[in-house]
């Protein structure tokens, strides 16, 4: 379409008002711009605006030229600005006093009139009423530009609503105590920074734009965070984290945690978002629990080493003693001696169990691994432990031979362990059976005993630490450790360890370590 | 009985009053002569005058390092031949024992027993 000059230049006089009118702060700013700029354009003498959004039923005046002679009335009901606001079409009168779509009262006060529906494709915001106090022809030309200031209106409101939805959002994010990065995934380089950032990092927004993410933390260079975010941007992972320090602008090193997400949106080139946490509190209750970890460690062992000295002295006094009364015919002497040395032999037990738990809990545990037979380990433990136990006797029943891969000291203590609880929680019972069997590629030991049985319930927490059964009705000594150390010695075995059991009726305890297929040649000399 | 001069003489490094004296007592009535070297005592000095034939050494005395001390007998020409058996309440310290080239280790709390055969394969009693 070629316009006339008059016409372009009137057009590009609508296009300054449509870019100043972007600045303003309310609507009824930009549609007085428009209606100033109707005026100016259409050699008008004033006009008002009808404001209607698509979901509102009425019109409400938003503004009016100072010099409107008269107060307009609200519009009819699907009256004649209705009319207009639906077809979506400028409609000139040019002379009202023949027309029946102008008030009787507003005739007087306009002699023509323009209506421009404020219209950008699907947004509708209104009508614009440009009033003429004497009569005018409209010519074409006229409503070429009307319809353009409609347009020109509507567009500036719908980038001012989009503008201030934007504005509100990224203010939202601005003012966001958590720093937030949002930077280019090659280049490193930072494209948006917020308050939070800002203030943790000590640096204002407008240096932060012209740094890299290499720049503002110590713990990774280029190349390194690259490889970092290599993953995100392989889409293996959709996320990620990641420790590290930054230096504010006091010289203070900050650890932090970095939160990095690859955010792509279609056609546009994907960005990095990065939310920065202060992790000083976090790191600080942490290196305060390690070391108390660390403290409860050192104390345990020294307490049991400090422990282990006395006993020494102790057993072997007991056990001097001991010799002296087998010669001796005073039995009573004798019997009091056995019972310190048993008495001092659990003891041992408790020390080093203490011993034990601190070096699960530091993984320290450790094994002196040999090839032995499992048989012998069972006969001899088995024979031990009868001749400490007063009232019961242990059943044995070995059904093969097991060449083992492990610890035999550790395995027998297991065996001692279980045996010793057998024997401790069956106090109306009489005997104790510990069978030696295969189970599949496994050797499998099991303690059965006829005593108070575990709950369903407990027997899942039997094997967890400080776990003792029954602390209500009866109790029992000990420190409920010694199954928990248990399993962790079978697990190192690649064993399991299980319990089945009926509440009354008794308890099988069981394990299982793998065998060798064959024993080996080292063996056979 | 063995005479004086033909008995043994079992050097024991043990801060612990009780427990020296415990290892004196049985190790005597195995027929062996034993010197104590308890806390503050030098203890290259004693090895130096008694020319003990084995040493009983427990790791962890106050102001004496068992470890550097075992190193640096192993290490003279005079004193390497000496068996040097390590006590400890540790009870896995095969490691440690290796590293200082140490001949054997006891774990507390020890058997009487097992005392008297760590130092009996050490040093037939004469």
């Amino acid at each position: 379409m070629i316009y006339s000059t008059s016409l372009q230049k009137k057009l590009a006089l609508l296009n300054q008002v449509i870019l100043d009118s972007v600045k303003f702060q309310s609507k009824k700013a930009i549609f007085s711009s428009f209606i100033k700029a109707g005026i100016k354009l259409l050699k008008a003498d004033y006009g008002f605006i009808w404001f209607r959004t698509k979901k509102a039923s009425a019109f409400t005046q938003l503004y009016k030229s100072s010099n409107t002679p008269y107060r307009p009335l609200p519009p009819r009901k699907k009256g004649f600005m209705e009319k207009v606001f639906q077809m979506r079409a400028v409609k000139f009168i040019g002379d009202s006093t023949k027309s029946k779509l102008i008030r009787d009262d507003a005739k007087k006060y306009m002699k023509s009139v323009a209506v421009i529906p404020i219209i950008y494709k699907r947004e509708r915001y209104g009508n614009l009423v440009i009033c003429f106090q004497r009569h005018r022809i409209f010519s074409a030309e006229d409503k070429i530009l009307c319809a353009f200031i409609g347009n020109s209106a509507s567009r500036s409101i719908t980038i001012h609503n989009l503008y201030f939805r934007l504005k509100d959002f990224k203010d939202t994010l601005d003012k966001t105590l958590d720093s937030m990065f949002i930077f280019d995934p090659l280049t490193l380089k930072i494209e948006y920074a917020n308050d939070g950032a800002s203030d943790q990092l000590g640096l204002p927004r407008e240096q932060l734009y012209r740094r890299t993410m290499v720049e503002i933390q110590e713990s990774y260079k280029h190349e390194e965070f690259k490889a970092l975010l290599a993953p995100l941007l392989m889409q293996e992972e959709k996320f990620l984290t990641a420790e590290g320090t930054i230096k504010n602008s006091r010289g203070r090193h900050i650890p932090i945690e970095m939160f990095l997400q690859y955010i792509r949106t279609p056609g546009r080139p994907g960005k990095i978002l990065s939310i920065i946490q202060d992790i000083t509190e976090r790191k600080r209750v942490e290196q305060e629990s390690q070391q108390l970890l660390k403290q409860k460690d050192e104390f345990l062992s020294i307490a049991s080493h400090e422990l282990k000295t006395p006993i020494t002295t102790i057993k072997g006094f007991a056990q001097l003693l001991q010799a002296n009364s087998s010669f001796s015919k005073n039995n009573v002497q004798k019997y009091f001696v056995e019972k310190i040395n048993t008495q001092v032999g659990i003891l041992t037990r408790l020390v080093n169990d203490l011993l034990d738990i601190s070096r699960i809990e530091t993984g320290k545990l450790k094994f002196r691994r040999r090839i032995f037979e499992l048989s012998r380990l069972v006969e001899s433990v088995t024979d031990n432990m009868q001749m400490n136990a007063a009232k019961h006797r242990i059943i044995l029943k070995l059904k093969g031979q097991f060449w083992i891969f492990g610890d035999a000291d550790r395995i027998g203590q297991v065996l001692i362990n279980l045996i010793g609880n057998a024997i401790k929680y069956s106090p109306r019972a009489r005997r104790v059976i510990v069978t030696l069997s295969q189970y599949e590629r496994f050797a499998k030991v099991s303690v059965e005993d006829f005593g108070i049985g575990v709950d369903k319930k407990k027997q899942q927490k039997i094997f967890e630490r400080f776990f003792q059964g029954k602390r209500d009705a009866e109790t029992y000594p000990g420190l409920g450790l010694g199954l928990y150390i248990s399993a962790n010695i079978i697990k190192s075995h690649k064993g399991k360890i299980f319990c089945q059991s009926k509440k009354t009726k008794g308890t099988i305890f069981s394990f299982t370590v793998p065998y060798k297929r064959c024993r080996l040649k080292k063996r056979k000399n | 009985m063995p005479t004086q001069k033909t008995k043994k003489l079992v050097l024991v490094v043990e801060d612990d009053s009780s427990i020296a004296e415990l290892i004196q007592i049985v190790l005597q009535k195995h027929g062996y002569k034993v010197k104590i070297c308890g806390q503050g005592l030098k203890v290259e000095e004693m090895v130096r005058t008694y020319q003990p034939t084995i040493i009983l050494m427990d790791l962890w005395i106050p102001g004496i390092d068992g470890v550097k001390l075992t190193k640096k007998l192993k290490s003279k020409t005079r004193t390497k031949t000496i068996p040097i058996i390590l006590i400890s309440a540790q009870n896995y310290l095969s490691k440690v024992v290796r590293s200082v080239k140490a001949d054997g280790f006891l774990p507390k709390p020890f058997d009487l027993d097992e005392l008297v055969k760590i130092v009996n394969k050490y040093c037939k009693p004469a």
